[in-house]
């Protein structure tokens, strides 16, 4: 079993496009639309979760333009040249970290959540272990491959879930959604507080920017695949508040989930989706852990450049796989995600603010034309 | 090659061993309906309870087109008691030699004894609500007296009973303008919001009846009453748009049936003196005459508006009585007046939601103002039958 090799190792624009919704679609949609409700009134939460995704789309664009700077080189060595290489090993160092931590996350919970509802005999360590097979060949294999891998799963995750929500319109209650703007300032602050889970993954602009063929005019092109989440986040969102109602939402551990169970299409084939979302769920954390997974790869190939990739691959996961089945509860797993995810997000934000005002304030010009 | 085909061997008996799940559907025993009662002479404070499962017996399904189990019946109801629906249902499934499979549950029937006591009923439907495998789809009723007897009510036209009371909800909600079905997951929303709400009453006799209502306090967090079948239908009027409602009405002591044929209401609420808060109810009647006892020429203008008139004094005396059982002797706001105020005078229902159905009770200082207006735009084929 030799993985294919692609002709190019190149990504086109739209494929780096499409990775943003992919990756940020993950574990956190599932519960979102609870998160967010918890903390603000009625259907005000949409406030909350449009201007976090406005706040990362500028992060993203920041990001962006930090690597514009260095065309065809790597995180690491562009970080080297601003701030020494002993700094910028050590902060590679933690990124690989935040990134195996968070593959782990993922892996645990798709685990946990498909033992909950599809599989209550299986043992969740076996589980856990073929979603990780899978996942270990697609990263092993070509970097290309799973972007185009991104390209083809995302329609069918966003159509599964327009899907879901279509047939729930008629169970919808405007009353549901108002009044209108009841919530206070910190509300709305704690709301966006809650939705940084689901915006992880902004950061792979700082990763694979490198790898685009034709990296210009691309900024539109990220704002499009930026906003793919935050319209979508908003539509599940206002389905799950219309559908239940403010409170139950928030009382709901995976509204998402709920808002599937409650479709039934007359005609016994269809009765049941949620089985079908389930599945093109799964697919969205596929693609979350081996673009995470792909990352922490990617850093430590870019640190030991002798060692091959596979090898890479073959260390690392089994380093996931024991740190994803570490946690005995799944509180000790919630509150382990939480404290990585809002941890990753600082971090990769205060890295891509700092860096570029450190690179402004050098006065770097655009490398590439050296 | 040799190293790949022991991989694949390898690979073919982990692949091959099958789903580690598997259930085959045969082995499936679907549960349908599930009625709870409170088992005889237990107190109060420590309720037990009997739980009923109906499951289904495919083979009492299928029609017997190949002669013999023409006579097998399509359900059978397993009871045990307990403390914990949860450990009964548990118990059940050893009594039965299928594994029984909850997803397809349709309907909940809880006793009025159990929605009586204090707390109780919410506490049983948590077990509804987190267990994965049920949806929160099911429709719940209340029933008076034993909930187990309409479980084991053999319909004539039904082969499951459960199935036949979920249809009859269903149908007489969309053809009659009966309550909407409640399912498990709005009666969720209303215990975590705390409000009072209805939930069809039904009792078995020679047919179901189901037109009656069981009155649940918010607060209290129990049931507090019941509407009988005309207080109901002065709810309907008030709170849902028939489709196609009957009224039956005198005018100058003769018996009129009137056909509702639409109806418009609309509930305004105006807040300014909280101690006070005046809620007007608008209802606009438009309907057929059906039947008349009487030798009254209703083709005759000044005639059709008295009639009118007396339709309209109808059903506000009936609509009137509804709402003061409901606000004076109940004290539930089953008419969802906090949610007008809510959505539409958030800033006085912040001032009012504590004290709204308890301590300063603004509901019950509210005053109802009903106006109804009749068209009767059809009078039948004929003018006078004799």
């Amino acid at each position: 079993m030799n993985p294919f090799k692609y002709s190019d190792e190149q990504l086109s624009q739209r494929e780096f496009m499409f990775a943003f919704p992919s990756v940020l679609i993950g574990v956190a949609i599932l519960s979102l639309p609870s998160d967010v409700a918890k903390v603000t009134s009625f259907s005000d939460g949409w406030v909350s979760i449009l201007l976090a995704g406005i706040i990362f789309t500028l992060l993203t664009i920041l990001g962006l333009k930090l690597a514009a700077l260095f065309p065809g080189k790597s995180f690491l060595t562009y970080t080297s040249f601003l701030i020494s290489r002993p700094v910028a090993i050590t902060i590679s160092i933690i990124l690989i970290l935040l990134a195996i931590f968070t593959t782990a996350y993922s892996l645990r919970s798709v685990s946990f959540i498909s033992q909950q509802y599809l599989f209550d005999q299986t043992p969740m360590e076996v589980l856990a272990l073929a979603f990780l097979l899978v996942v270990i060949y697609a990263v092993s294999g070509s970097r290309a491959g799973i972007f185009r891998l991104n390209v083809l799963f995302l329609p069918i995750i966003l159509l599964a879930f327009i899907f879901v929500v279509f047939f729930n319109i008629k169970w919808f209650e405007v009353n549901n959604l108002l009044p209108l703007f009841k919530s206070d300032i910190s509300e709305y602050l704690h709301g966006i507080k809650n939705t940084f889970g689901a915006y992880g993954g902004f950061y792979l602009v700082l990763f694979y920017f490198t790898f685009i063929n034709n990296p210009t005019k691309i900024t539109r092109k990220i704002v499009f695949g930026m906003s793919i989440p935050i319209i979508f986040y908003i539509m599940i969102f206002f389905a799950c508040i219309a559908v239940f109602g403010n409170a139950v939402t928030g009382n709901l551990t995976f509204p998402t989930i709920e808002l599937a169970k409650r479709v039934d299409i007359p005609g016994a084939v269809l009765e049941r989706i949620d089985a079908l979302v389930f599945t093109i769920w799964i697919m969205a954390i596929f693609n979350t852990t081996t673009i995470t997974l792909d990352i922490a790869v990617l850093l430590l190939t870019s640190i030991y450049k002798k060692v091959k990739k596979r090898i890479v691959v073959f260390i690392l996961s089994p380093i996931v796989y024991y740190l994803s089945m570490f946690p005995q509860q799944i509180n000790q797993v919630e509150v382990a995600g939480n404290f990585i995810n809002i941890f990753h997000i600082f971090f990769t934000s205060l890295i891509i603010i700092g860096l570029f005002v450190i690179a402004k304030w050098r006065g770097v010009k655009n490398q590439g034309e050296k | 090659m040799r190293n790949n085909l022991i991989f694949f061997i390898c690979f073919l008996s982990i692949m091959l061993s099958g789903c580690w799940d598997v259930i085959n559907i045969e082995d499936r025993g679907f549960i349908i309906g599930s009625a709870i009662d409170l088992e005889d002479g237990t107190d109060d404070k420590k309720p037990e309870f009997k739980v009923t499962n109906q499951m289904v017996i495919p083979a009492g399904i299928t029609s017997p087109t190949h002669g013999g189990g023409g006579n097998q019946k399509a359900f059978l109801n397993f009871t045990s008691k307990g403390r914990s629906v949860y450990r009964i249902d548990e118990e059940i499934s050893a009594l039965s030699s299928k594994t029984p499979f909850y997803e397809h549950l349709a309907l909940l029937i809880i006793s009025e004894d159990v929605a009586k006591i204090e707390h109780v009923f919410s506490n049983l439907l948590d077990t509804y609500i987190r267990d994965v495998n049920m949806r929160r789809g099911i429709k719940v009723i209340v029933s008076k007296g034993d909930a187990k007897k309409l479980l084991d009510f053999q319909p004539q036209e039904d082969k499951l009973p459960a199935i036949h009371i979920d249809q009859l909800l269903e149908h007489s909600s969309k053809q009659v303008g009966f309550l909407k079905p409640r399912r498990v997951g709005d009666i969720e929303e209303y215990h975590l919001r705390q409000v009072s709400y209805i939930l069809p009453l039904l009792s078995v006799d020679e047919n179901i009846e189901h037109k009656a209502g069981a009155i649940f306090h918010g607060l209290q967090d129990k049931m507090v009453g019941t509407f009988n079948e005309d207080e109901m239908q002065g709810f309907e009027l008030m709170k849902t748009a028939a489709i196609e409602k009957v009224i039956d009405f005198t005018y100058k002591d003769h018996i009129f049936t009137l056909e509702v044929n639409n109806s418009k209401n609309k509930i305004s609420v105006d807040p300014s003196n909280i101690d006070e808060i005046k809620i007007t109810v608008d209802i606009n009647i438009d309907g057929i005459i059906k039947e008349s006892f009487g030798k009254i020429d209703v083709s005759n203008p000044s005639e059709l508006k008295a009639i009118q008139k007396a339709v309209s004094e109808k059903v506000k005396s009936s609509i009137d009585h509804t709402i003061k059982k409901g606000q004076d002797e109940l004290g539930a706001d089953v008419f969802g007046i906090w949610q007008i105020l809510e959505t539409k005078h958030y800033d006085v229902w912040k001032k009012v939601r504590n004290d709204w159905e308890k301590g300063e009770y603004y509901y019950r200082k509210a005053t109802f103002e009903v106006n109804v207006k009749t068209d009767i735009y059809s009078i039948g084929t004929s003018d006078k039958t004799d």
